[in-house]
């Protein structure tokens, strides 16, 4: 009679570690804005860590306050910066090409000389004609366009090649690019 | 004393450190290579393209994975008839969760990479770019980079890699085990063509399916008899398909993407 009950005490404790198991590991107990990979956290960790300073021009893009950004209104907001790959810039094509942000030379300055990484984003969507000369006609076609520098300061161009269901995942290409350029180009951020 | 000493070491110091730098090219070291300037100078041009891969599950988008592929060109200083490409691939699947239930319980949902696909086709005169006429010809030759016999060899050896990490600097071993490839390249052919699987079955090593990954892979160009072109003497576009799969307990699926990079000098 005592076997069977420690037997049965055996079972129950099993079928509890068990389901235990199955739901820590199926289920998940943190939210994240809808459809963004669950790497969302980790990826604003890893730019708070380094001390990366945001800069936005956007009336959309504002990361659900989960990451704290510094939202700019005009060029003079960005006249302080001084020289740092830890500065990036995302100028949103939506609010540009209906208020006047910077001009191309100022630009290229932020770009050539601050060494400040450059998200133009909504370029395509927008059909806006503004940076035309700034940005490469093989770019044309793209919403997420990227000025930055890797590890041997040579600067380069990166495209995303489609558009973004939504502002969500914009916003989270945004944070994951940023983190991507962390990681490969370390060296700089060190 | 000293401080003749202390000058010559330093002197010594500066020119090991600026010989090193003049031998190889650092946006090359930047994606796992080593190219020697020497032979093909600077980097011509460098562009990437990315992508995020998306499913839709009850009405609602997610992203399951990312891709990416690098190139840059180099032109031969020896030799103006040969270009060199170099591209490095990126897979990153993305775990990503979905409401479940009345209470919208959220669960997990796994993802992989299971193959990824670079392929180039030299003579392709149907990119539509919009740049001329730039590769229509029939004698542009691809060959193993380094070392390389003559202009003409015919037969050529990929030179693959599959990694978890950018290697930062300095030479690389080419190691073709660990991921299961297949590549299709000749001079007939004119076509760069190859396909990594990371499905493995059986003994071989399946780890790289989850995990963020990077191929690298390299191959020379001959353009002896070049067309004209208004964009450049060289026009390369590396196109990459990625296909990533995901699963859980209630759902599963399989998503892939193309995109596309070109470079020119």
């Amino acid at each position: 009679m005592k076997k069977t009950s420690t037997f049965g005490i055996i079972i129950i404790f099993l079928v509890i570690g068990i389901t235990a198991w199955f739901l820590i590991s199926n289920f998940s107990f943190t939210t994240y804005p809808e459809g963004v990979p669950n790497d969302y956290y980790d990826r604003i960790d890893l730019l708070e860590d380094n001390d990366i300073k945001l800069y936005v021009y956007s009336n959309n893009i504002d990361f659900n306050d989960d990451y704290e950004y510094i939202s700019v209104s005009n060029l003079f907001s960005l006249s302080a910066i001084i020289n740092d790959y830890g500065n990036f810039l995302v100028i949103d094509m939506n609010k540009y090409k209906i208020s006047e942000f910077t001009t191309e030379e100022e630009i290229q300055y932020l770009y050539n000389v601050k060494k400040i990484t450059i998200f133009i984003v909504n370029y395509a969507s927008s059909e806006s004609d503004q940076l035309i000369n700034f940005v490469d006609d093989r770019d044309f076609d793209s919403d997420l366009i990227i000025y930055s520098y890797d590890s041997s300061l040579t600067n380069y161009t990166a495209t995303n090649s489609g558009d973004f269901p939504t502002d969500q995942m914009l916003m989270y290409a945004i944070l994951d690019q940023i983190a991507y350029i962390i990681e490969e180009n370390s060296v700089l951020y060190e | 004393m000293k401080k003749i000493m202390l000058s010559i070491s330093t002197l010594l110091m500066f020119l090991l450190v600026f010989s090193t730098n003049v031998l190889a090219d650092s946006t090359a070291n930047g994606m796992g290579f080593s190219v020697d300037t020497s032979q093909y100078g600077i980097c011509e041009d460098y562009e990437y393209s990315f992508n995020y891969t998306y499913t839709t599950i009850d009405g609602n988008t997610y992203a399951i994975g990312y891709s990416k592929i690098k190139i840059a060109l180099y032109q031969d200083q020896t030799d103006d008839d040969w270009a060199l490409v170099i591209y490095q691939s990126t897979a990153d699947p993305k775990e990503f969760q979905v409401p479940l239930g009345i209470f919208n319980i959220y669960y997990t949902v796994s993802t992989y990479t299971n193959t990824q696909r670079i392929y180039s086709d030299i003579d392709d005169s149907s990119i539509g770019w919009g740049y001329g006429a730039y590769i229509i010809g029939t004698n542009y030759l691809m060959e193993q980079p380094s070392p390389r016999d003559a202009p003409d060899t015919n037969i050529y050896t990929a030179s693959i890699e599959v990694g978890n990490e950018v290697k930062a600097s300095g030479s690389i071993t080419f190691e073709d085990k660990e991921l299961d490839f297949d590549y299709d390249h000749s001079a007939s052919d004119n076509v760069f063509d190859v396909y990594y699987n990371y499905n493995r079955v059986g003994l071989f090593d399946a780890s790289y399916m989850q995990a963020l990954t990077y191929n690298i892979g390299t191959f020379l160009v001959d353009m002896s008899t070049p067309n004209s072109s208004t964009a450049g003497v060289y026009v390369n576009t590396v196109s990459l398909t990625t296909t990533f799969s995901y699963e859980s307990i209630t759902t599963s699926g399989i998503k892939t993407t193309q995109l596309s990079a070109t470079a020119y000098y």
